[in-house]
């Protein structure tokens, strides 16, 4: 019978490196999975936005996307919801892959839970495009800090209106009960930068 | 005050110090170091400090230092001084900063919708994953993924320059994230100089405090160091196109040791690739 004998220099210890490489492994699994993504911060997006609207998104029974403007700057179309970027709105796919790719990601409760419920709301940026308003959003939006069901979404949204200078616009009727409406700034808010509109007929319909 | 050890200083300075430099001249002044006394350590007498003749360096700027270490010094003092002169007089490599630059806004104009985040861009890189028909092919994997990353490793790789990859199991390659990329010293060198930034610079931004290995990079495309105005080439969630990115230096301050700007809990670095693709080709 073979018996292995650990070198008398290493018995009882194990060499500084390894255990360097170990802390250095573990430190660099805690810190998530590398990402090469611009991320933006809420000021760059209200910066640029030209409109933000509630987004609610159905998988099932049947695919549907409703969206209702919370604030606009300007009269641009939104435009359909098929030809969005899956980063800024993700579809059941995108949802599924992200759950497989950064299962530690800190976004990957509301991915799954996106899922199981059959759909999510959102607060979405738009931008003016061409084609008309377009989702704008980068790196960040994996964050899923503007999904309804993300436990900071109250104070992220306080923080849209509090940016936008605008009273907090009334969450959609078939909202889950987990999107609150954000509690009322406590600075005085300047006048709104545009008029709200009313509830846009849903972009997609049943099928 | 930080220290430099032997190694960061035969790193900061691996490409030689020009013993003609001016700016070498400039900064010894008020030291009791002169440039002769540092040509007497050009032992091979090619008007430059290199390879082994920055020991003698070394030991020259260690001796101002008494941190009773051998193998590092205080950047401080006279020492810090005399350092610093010599990374004023750093020999410059070639410099692929005019091919990258157009490198970069070629494949913005030809195919700048390809690295939208939904889409797939081609790639010049041969031996990129997925890649059968360099310039041709649209690698699935590379659908539903950021690409900052990809836009500059293409950008680099079309002007003749190495981007840092790693190996697949199957042997091909990806190009490595952005976060990592001021890691790779043999492939960039780290521009701590505002008014050293040129076009062709790859500048990496990262987000230490996000709690996530996040990082952004893109190719600098025109830097103006009197007005600070900085416009860049980058890949963007709705394809790749150039921007004015003059905020992120805007107000930043530099960390000296770590050779990066920090602004807002983010670290700005700007890096001059200085590989070439083919081993000895110099354009």
């Amino acid at each position: 019978m073979r018996v292995f004998v650990r070198p008398r220099r290493h018995r009882g210890r194990m060499p500084a490196r390894f255990v360097h490489r170990l802390i250095v492994g573990v430190l660099m699994a805690m810190a998530g999975p590398a990402q090469s993504a611009e991320e933006l911060p809420l000021s760059a997006l209200v910066r640029a936005a030209d409109a933000v609207a509630w987004v609610s998104v159905r998988f099932s029974p049947h695919p549907r996307v409703d969206l209702r403007p919370a604030w606009k700057k300007n009269e641009l179309p939104f435009t359909d919801p098929a030809t969005w970027s899956v980063l800024c709105v993700p579809d059941p796919a995108e949802l599924s892959r992200r759950i497989e790719r950064l299962p530690d990601h800190p976004g990957a409760p509301e991915w799954q839970q996106a899922i199981q419920a059959g759909g999510y709301d959102a607060l979405v940026f738009f931008r003016a495009s061409p084609r008309g308003l377009v989702p704008y959003c980068e790196g960040e939006a994996l964050r899923a800090q503007n999904f309804g069901s993300h436990p900071a979404f109250s104070s992220y949204a306080a923080e849209v209106w509090r940016r936008l200078g605008i009273e907090p616009p009334a969450a959609p009727a078939s909202a889950p009960a987990r999107f609150d409406l954000a509690a009322p700034p406590a600075a005085p808010l300047k006048p709104p930068a545009a008029p709200l509109k009313p509830p846009a007929a849903p972009l997609r319909d049943p099928q | 005050m930080s220290n430099i050890t032997k190694s960061q200083f035969n790193q900061a300075l691996s490409r030689g110090v020009d013993l003609s430099s001016e700016s070498l001249k400039a900064g010894l002044e008020g030291t009791s170091v002169s440039v002769a006394q540092l040509q007497a350590m050009d032992q091979n007498r090619d008007g430059k400090l290199s390879g082994v003749e920055l020991s003698s360096a070394f030991r020259l700027v260690d001796g101002f230092d008494r941190n009773g270490s051998a193998y590092s010094f205080q950047n401080q003092g006279e020492a810090g001084q005399v350092y610093g002169a010599l990374l004023a007089g750093k020999a410059s490599g070639p410099y692929y900063g005019a091919l990258i630059q157009k490198a970069a806004l070629a494949r913005v104009q030809s195919d700048g919708p390809g690295y939208a985040y939904d889409s797939a861009p081609t790639s010049p890189y041969a031996n990129l994953s997925g890649n059968k028909v360099p310039g041709q092919s649209r690698p699935s994997w590379l659908k539903n993924n950021n690409k900052c990353n990809q836009f500059v490793g293409d950008a680099l790789t079309q002007a003749g320059v190495k981007m840092p990859t790693f190996q697949m199991a199957d042997g091909t390659e990806h190009y490595v994230n952005a976060e990592r990329l001021p890691n790779y010293r043999q492939h960039f060198d780290r521009i701590t100089d505002p008014s050293q930034i040129k076009p062709g610079d790859v500048f990496v931004v990262d987000y230490p405090g996000s709690g996530l290995s996040t990082a952004h990079t893109e190719v600098i495309t025109g830097y103006d160091a009197t007005t600070g105005k900085l416009t860049s080439a980058g890949a963007h969630s709705d394809g790749a196109y150039e921007m004015d990115k003059s905020h992120l230096l805007a107000g930043a301050k530099l960390n000296t040791a770590g050779g990066y700007w920090e602004s807002g809990g983010n670290q700005f670095y700007v890096l001059r690739p200085k590989m070439p693709a083919t081993p000895g080709l110099v354009r």
